[in-house]
């Protein structure tokens, strides 16, 4: 669609296109007269400035409305070029569909979003040059269209984004900052740097059947190599996940399991306790299983890499110049097998279920729990501090 | 989108979280500290004036899992209100440590780090608090309140630009910063355990209190100005402070034990005010340099810990009075009083008196011994070369050591050397209760329980006809003086 910066007799259309674009009112019924008026004007249109309340960067643009129910539409200067669902085409609702079109057509442009969308894929994770995203659209991405449009976002303005699922405390951070990252935050450059998860006396409770889930990018110390330990360093460990001595140990305050560890590296971890019965299962397969006792001491916190009650440096080693402990989960209850299996399917499976804590999910860059918004306790020797 | 979280009463475009007039803001700043973890950083901007209701919990703990900068935007208001009239109102702000008291606990093996350093380092965490007014105005004493729970050595405090209408307690701290701040009608206490407060640039009036009790402080280039009750309050563990290149008027130095205070180079006059006076209790190693005292009586008791006073290169000018007071029965080591000019007026003198103070509790005996006294290159005038009276000190129970002579012994002393001093003529000065002219010096025995000093000494002194005041039991070697023989 050209809109002409010299005709001026046609700016009055122009302006109630442009408002009727911009105005989050405009969801699928009123397309209609959008669409009649361009045809109308389509002609004498052509080459129009952008200069009205929606400011676009570029001449051409692209408009994508819908929304669940109704379906979507790309509406551009060829017509409507896609209608569907979020599943249809590239799994987008559209909007790719909108960019590519631009692209092709004119090397650049400016795509539009006026309702909701729920994009499902990521058909591109590279930012885009001359394509500009802008509208009153809210973007309800999930773990699979996430990589699109965190990388999509230097080229999104105005356009709101969040996540699928209004878990935890995500959207209410969400709403006030685009604080995504398409690569883990965290970085763990030695054994001794520490993460403590406090809530209370007892961060994750007390409970007698739980899950943890985690992906791993490190190797095994020679001694203690903790990754994820429940307990304080004065109260003792009520359980800790170890790697070391080229073994996977999942340990309680007596008992322990073992499993070799992976051969490559970064790996998902789960381990189910119920009543006694500990397994370990790695990439969703389970490896070993069997008796470990726990007693939670009085006063207990997740800690994330190092736990230095028997070695400073008693994290995990570097899987290259730095450790990754990723996306952990904590359940109070087992999951099941088929949950454990999507949990270990992708390093940025969100939680199968609503989780007791969520922390270190590399597409939402959040220093602490994704679930109850509070932070890690990082300042202190040994603590990873300073600035996210 | 930047990265300070802005909190305001205006309706800017840019504001994060707009708080109307007069309503509560303790939802908000806690939202605002949530938001902060996408940064690991809370810089939160308050725009204009915010206030805070009391409830029963404390609306803001800082916890240590994010570094806090509270900035005003220019100058930003926060106001402690409490009108739902909560009978129990806890203090604004508190702070937790967490990872701190973990790191006390710390093995020691395979060690990057020692563990002492470990539980007292601040490790960089950091609680700034910038260009903003903060104001209490309910029934909570203390705005700020730093507990103390084990091991809790590790915070950074650093106020910028604070203007201070509340009381802040802050216990355990690491290094506290006080810069360009200004005080009225408030104390800032830094307590137990703490370490290392830094002032600098500070004013403080209007009943405006510093009180620290950190082990090494330095307060330097700052104002105490209003009535006696404005004042530097060094605890009784406030060891080791310094008082460098400050202003007092009408205001107060009053310490409770602290030792190794020096204070140099300050200002010492009611110009505006009066009442001021520096009162220095119980501690040892006290060092005066280089100071101007004019009004103000400098006064340093209950010495009782041996060691030294160490005063020098002063001025006493117009009414200030140098005293130095031992605790009965204990001994103080030595006192040097060096380089000093003392000017007296009519009604106005600045004299020595090194006397007694009692045990506490009990009465003045005056059985304190000061060892070793130095009295050496001081001046001592009658600035006005006028004739008029000069007073005594009064001790405690009622006893007084007169203003007899520009040296005025009334403790028992083993060693005295008055050397190198010029004691001008007095110009017809008398002391107000006996009537007798000034003298140079005099020992009063006050009570039976001041003996002669065993060993008197006048070297190379001048003395301009001014008579001497002592039993006559008194012995002395004098030499090489003009006008003492």
């Amino acid at each position: 669609m050209f809109v002409s910066k010299e005709n001026k007799l046609l700016e009055l259309n122009r302006r109630k296109f442009l408002s009727l674009a911009s105005s989050t009112l405009l969801i699928s019924t009123p397309i209609a007269i959008l669409i009649n008026e361009r045809k109308e004007d389509q002609e004498k249109i052509d080459k129009a400035s952008s200069r009205s309340s929606l400011t676009t960067t570029y001449p051409y643009i692209a408009i994508v409305e819908g929304n669940p129910t109704n379906g979507y539409n790309v509406i551009t200067n060829s017509g409507i070029i896609f209608n569907g669902s979020c599943n249809s085409g590239s799994g987008t609702c559209g909007i790719y569909e909108a960019i590519e079109y631009l692209q092709n057509n004119y090397g650049e442009g400016t795509v539009i979003l006026l309702g909701e969308f729920y994009p499902i894929k990521s058909p591109i994770t590279t930012p885009l040059s001359n394509i500009e995203i802008t509208g009153s659209g809210i973007i309800y991405i999930n773990p699979n269209s996430a990589p699109m449009f965190i990388s999509l976002i230097p080229s999104i303005k105005n356009v709101k984004i969040r996540w699928y699922s209004n878990i935890g405390a995500i959207n209410k951070i969400l709403s006030k900052r685009l604080s995504f990252s398409s690569m883990p935050y965290v970085l763990f450059t030695n054994t001794s740097y520490s993460l403590l998860f406090a809530n209370g006396q007892q961060a994750l409770g007390t409970p007698s059947q739980f899950t943890i889930s985690a992906w791993i990018f490190g190797k095994p110390s020679g001694y203690t190599g903790y990754i994820l330990t429940y307990g304080s360093l004065d109260g003792g460990e009520a359980w800790g996940i170890r790697a070391a001595n080229n073994e996977i140990i999942f340990e309680g305050t007596s008992g322990s399991i073992s499993a070799p560890y992976p051969s490559s590296i970064p790996f998902h971890i789960t381990v189910t306790y119920n009543n006694g019965q500990a397994s370990i299962y790695i990439n969703g397969n389970q490896v070993t299983s069997g008796r470990v006792s726990i007693s939670y001491p009085n006063v207990a916190y997740l800690w994330i890499n190092n736990f230095p009650i028997r070695s400073q440096q008693g994290g995990i080693n570097p899987g290259s110049w730095y450790s990754t402990i990723e996306n952990i989960q904590f359940y109070n209850n087992v999951l099941s097998i088929s949950q454990i299996s999507n949990l270990a399917s992708s390093i940025g499976q969100d939680p199968v279920t609503t989780p007791v804590f969520w922390g270190l999910y590399r597409y939402i860059m959040y220093l602490g729990d994704l679930i109850t918004g509070k932070g890690f306790q990082r300042m202190g020797a040994l603590c990873y501090s300073g600035v996210v | 989108m930047k990265m300070p979280i802005i909190v305001s009463d205006h309706m800017d475009p840019d504001v994060d979280f707009y708080v109307p007039p007069g309503s509560d803001a303790t939802q908000v700043l806690q939202e605002a500290l949530q938001l902060a973890l996408v940064y690991g950083v809370a810089h939160i901007i308050i725009r204009g004036r915010i206030y805070v209701y009391a409830s029963s919990q404390v609306p803001l703990l800082l916890d240590q899992s994010l570094h806090y900068i509270f900035e005003g935007d220019g100058l930003g208001e926060i106001v402690y209100v409490n009108p739902n009239g909560v009978s129990n109102v806890p203090p604004l702000i508190a702070i937790s440590s967490i990872a701190t008291a973990q790191m006390h606990y710390i093995t020691s093996n395979n060690g990057v780090v020692n563990v002492q350093e470990a539980d007292y380092s601040t490790w960089g965490w950091i609680i700034g608090f910038k260009n903003l007014r903060l104001v209490n105005i309910t029934s909570q004493r203390w705005l700020i309140i730093t507990g103390m729970p084990y091991h809790m050595h590790s915070i950074m405090f650093y106020f910028d630009t604070v203007q201070f209408f509340a009381n802040i307690w802050l216990n355990q701290t690491a290094t506290v910063l006080l810069y360009n701040c200004y005080v009225n009608n408030s104390e800032l206490l830094f307590d137990t355990q703490s370490r290392e407060v830094m002032a600098i640039g500070c004013r403080f009036e209007n009943n405006a209190s510093l009180a620290i009790s950190p082990r090494g402080w330095t307060v330097v280039g700052c104002v105490f100005v209003g009535t006696n009750v404005t004042y530097l309050n060094p605890g009784i563990d406030g060891n080791n402070g310094s008082v460098v290149g400050c202003v007092f008027d009408g205001s107060t130095i009053v310490t409770q034990g602290a030792d190794n205070l020096k204070i140099v180079a300050s200002q010492f006059q009611n110009v505006t005010f009066s009442g001021g006076s520096v009162q220095l209790n119980s501690g040892i190693n006290y060092g005066i340099v280089g100071c101007s005292f004019y009004g103000y009586n400098v006064v340093i008791s209950d010495l009782y810990r041996g060691h030294s006073v160490f005063v020098a290169f002063n001025n006493f000018d117009a009414g200030s009075n140098l005293v130095v007071l031992v605790r009965d029965n204990y001994t103080l080591d030595s006192v040097v009083i060096l380089g000093n000019i003392f000017s007296s007026d009519p009604t106005h003198s600045s004299l020595i008196f090194i006397s007694g103070s009692p045990i506490p509790g009990q009465t003045l005996q005056l059985t304190g011994v000061a060892k070793m006294l130095y009295i050496a290159f001081n001046t001592f005038i009658n600035a006005s070369h006028t004739s008029g009276p000069v007073y005594g000190y009064e001790l405690a129970n009622n006893y007084r050591i007169h203003g007899l002579a520009y040296i005025n012994l009334g403790v028992n002393v083993i060693y005295a050397y008055i050397a190198f001093n010029y004691f001008q003529e007095n110009y017809g000065l008398k002391d107000n209760s006996t009537g007798q002219p000034l003298g140079f010096f005099s020992l009063q025995q006050i009570t039976i329980n001041v003996k002669p000093v065993q060993n008197l000494f006048f070297y190379f002194n001048v003395n301009e006809n001014n008579p001497m005041y002592i039993p006559s039991s008194q012995t002395y070697t004098a030499q090489f003086n003009i006008g003492i023989s």
